[in-house]
């Protein structure tokens, strides 16, 4: 504004003076009218205006052109671009106004980015907040969630240890060590009351004493708390006697190692059966039949006794029929006698009551006695057969009257069930800690249907039946349970010749094993065919 | 002391038994005393002018087991030295261990033996027994 005033009161000026100078300037000096003088004042007045008014414009033009520029400027920085040029040109009000804007952009563009800071620091708060937010929404799920699983853990507990306590059967678990964790009821019961963690008084051991079956102590270490512990597997089926003060309790243990993830053990199962009354009937019914066959052998001597006089002719000779009638009755007495034999040894085995008396033993011997007795049996079938006893074989510390019974009953079993001219082997060797007899034969095989059967009591294998109508299905049972009572083992293969192949000849091989620290010796009160 | 047969006391309570024993014996060319119970045989031995060279003895007597019988041979030097053989339904250690220990010269089941077995197992103690005294 200062300026514009400037040139109109210049221009002005200039005007009044150039036109009264030209005015005076004409008249004198040209002699021309005053009206020329007029005249031409008034065209150089009109020249003059007009270069004043282009000027005017020109220096107008700049200005709104500046203020034009400060305002497009001023309305990019409102847009938010705080990065248009800003120079201070001349030093005038537009120089003034700039200078002013460059402040003000600076301080615009202060108070945007503070400001856009602020909004970042705001968006990650409400960020932040809203992410709070759901965790405590899940917090409060999850606390929901774990209060009904409790409840539900808890009933299932409740449950659980309702279904514990109220088993038949004893149950505890225990530390490794033998501190118990869970007794049900019948597990106090069984053990006492300082197995009971509620009130187990820090002793970590049963209250009642502990023996093993035939009543010797029981060491803590051979329990099967402390196998299972020792070796990592379930301890099954160990029987032992608790000694309660009114009664003694037999009771069927098995301990169940329980492992995390790392196979580290973390407790014990242990669960414990009463089986007093079982043994008791047991007991009663092996007595039963002990009793039973005692009995008929009277009978049975009567029998043999006098149909062997008849036979021998001291009632006078008989005829050719009544000597064959009397010799069936002879036959069918030997048998009867041999059944009730085999009878009494399974209930003098199965009653435990038998006598283990392991000596030194030569199995080479053994077998070659029986060999001996068994000649004619062999000679009349027309059989080869071959003992071979690995040689430099120690003596072994077995029942030899227990042993025999195993060898004689697996020949027995060879002669009689293969065809007249059979071939039978008897192979004894060592492998390791155990010895291994074999007998086997080329005969009739037992068929594949009843191999699982075999050693069940009274079972006898369908193909023989018709061949061989004696036979007791007992000698199988026996042997093996004598052989098991020695820690041994026994098993087969067979074939019948339907079910024979090129590789797996008809016939059948047993095999027996006998470890070779042989049998502990067992006091007791019957021994075999007694 | 000449005498013709060796003479065997049967002790045995069953009769069927008893009798199969004693005809045995009889047709084996001995005498037999047979007795049905251990109170007559000890009657009987505390009566005969001549102790029998042998006795077959059941151990399960109605009146009394093998046990208190070889109990009262003891009780009589005389009785003593008769060579006894237990015949038995059962033959359990125990039991045998105890009558072997009592003098009986053997003990065996009654079912396992032919009688004619039996018969020369008597005779075999019987001339053991005469060896002896000669």
């Amino acid at each position: 504004m200062q300026l514009r005033t400037k040139i109109y009161f210049t221009t002005a000026a200039i005007t009044l003076i150039v036109s009264g100078v030209g005015f005076w300037g004409y008249t004198a000096l040209l002699k021309v009218s005053f009206a020329e003088a007029f005249l031409i004042n008034l065209v150089i007045f009109a020249v003059i205006l007009s270069v004043l008014m282009l000027i005017s414009v020109y220096f107008t033009n700049y200005s709104v052109r500046r203020i034009n520029k400060l305002d497009q400027i001023a309305k990019s920085v409102v847009a938010g671009d705080f990065n248009q040029p800003l120079q201070v040109e001349g030093q005038d009000e537009i120089a003034d106004l700039t200078k002013t804007m460059i402040i003000m952009v600076e301080k615009a563009k202060e108070a945007v980015e503070s400001k856009k800071v602020l909004e970042k620091v705001y968006a990650e708060l409400r960020e932040k907040m809203q992410e709070m937010q759901l965790n405590k929404l899940a917090m409060i799920n999850l606390m929901e969630d774990m209060h009904e699983e409790e409840v539900a853990i808890s009933e299932q507990k409740k449950i659980l240890d309702s279904v514990i306590n109220h088993m038949p059967i004893g149950v505890a678990l225990t530390n490794p060590n033998g501190t118990p964790i869970l007794v049900n009821a019948i597990g106090v019961m069984l053990l006492g009351t300082r197995m009971d963690p509620v009130i187990n008084d820090g002793q970590n051991k049963p209250l009642y004493p502990i023996t093993r079956i035939d009543g010797t102590p029981y060491p803590a270490e051979e329990m099967p708390i402390a196998i299972a512990v020792r070796e990592g597997k379930p301890v099954t089926k160990t029987d032992m006697i608790i000694i309660h003060p009114e009664k003694n309790i037999i009771v069927r243990s098995t301990a169940v190692p329980i492992k995390n993830q790392d196979m580290q053990i973390l407790s014990v199962l242990s669960v414990m059966e009463d089986i007093t009354k079982e043994r008791e009937i047991d007991r009663m019914k092996t007595e039963f039949i002990s009793l039973a066959s005692h009995q008929l052998r009277t009978p049975l001597s009567a029998i043999r006794w006098f149909s062997e006089m008849l036979l021998d002719g001291d009632a006078g000779e008989l005829n050719p029929e009544q000597k064959e009638f009397t010799e069936n009755i002879s036959i069918s007495t030997a048998h009867m006698i041999e059944l009730v034999n085999s009878l009494l040894n399974i209930s003098r085995i199965e009653s435990g009551r038998i006598v283990i008396d392991p000596k030194p033993t030569d199995l080479k011997e053994l077998v070659e006695a029986i060999v001996k007795e068994l000649e004619l049996k062999i000679k009349e079938k027309e059989h080869t057969l071959l003992v071979s006893v690995a040689s430099g074989l120690e003596q072994i510390n077995i029942d030899p009257k227990l042993i025999r019974q195993v060898y004689l009953n697996l020949l027995t079993n060879a002669i009689k069930y293969t065809p007249k001219g059979g071939e039978i082997i008897v192979m004894i060797s060592r492998k390791d800690n155990l010895i291994i007899s074999q007998v086997s034969d080329n005969g009739y095989g037992i068929p594949r249907k009843d191999q699982s059967k075999l050693f069940q009591k009274f079972f006898r294998a369908d193909n023989v039946i018709k061949i061989e109508t004696d036979g007791t299905g007992l000698g199988l049972y026996l042997i093996k349970a004598i052989i098991e009572s020695s820690k041994g083992k026994i098993w087969f293969e067979s074939h019948t010749k339907e079910e024979s192949t090129e590789s797996q000849k008809q016939g059948t091989t047993f095999w027996f094993s006998l470890p070779t620290s042989g049998m502990e010796a067992k006091k007791g009160e019957v021994t075999l065919d007694a | 002391m000449s005498k013709k047969y060796p003479t065997i006391m049967v002790v045995e309570d069953e009769n069927l038994l008893l009798q199969a024993i004693t005809k045995k014996i009889k047709v084996s060319n001995m005498d037999v005393l047979s007795c049905a119970s251990g109170q007559q045989a000890i009657d009987y031995l505390n009566n005969i002018e001549e102790l029998p060279d042998a006795i077959w003895l059941d151990y399960y007597l109605k009146d009394m087991n093998g046990l208190a019988f070889m109990q009262k041979l003891k009780e009589n030097p005389k009785w003593e030295k008769i060579p006894v053989l237990v015949v038995s339904n059962s033959a359990s250690p125990d039991k045998v261990n105890t009558m072997l220990g009592l003098g009986a010269k053997k003990y065996i089941l009654k079912a396992e033996y032919r009688l004619d077995q039996i018969i020369d197992l008597i005779k075999k103690f019987i001339e053991d027994t005469q060896e002896v005294s000669n």
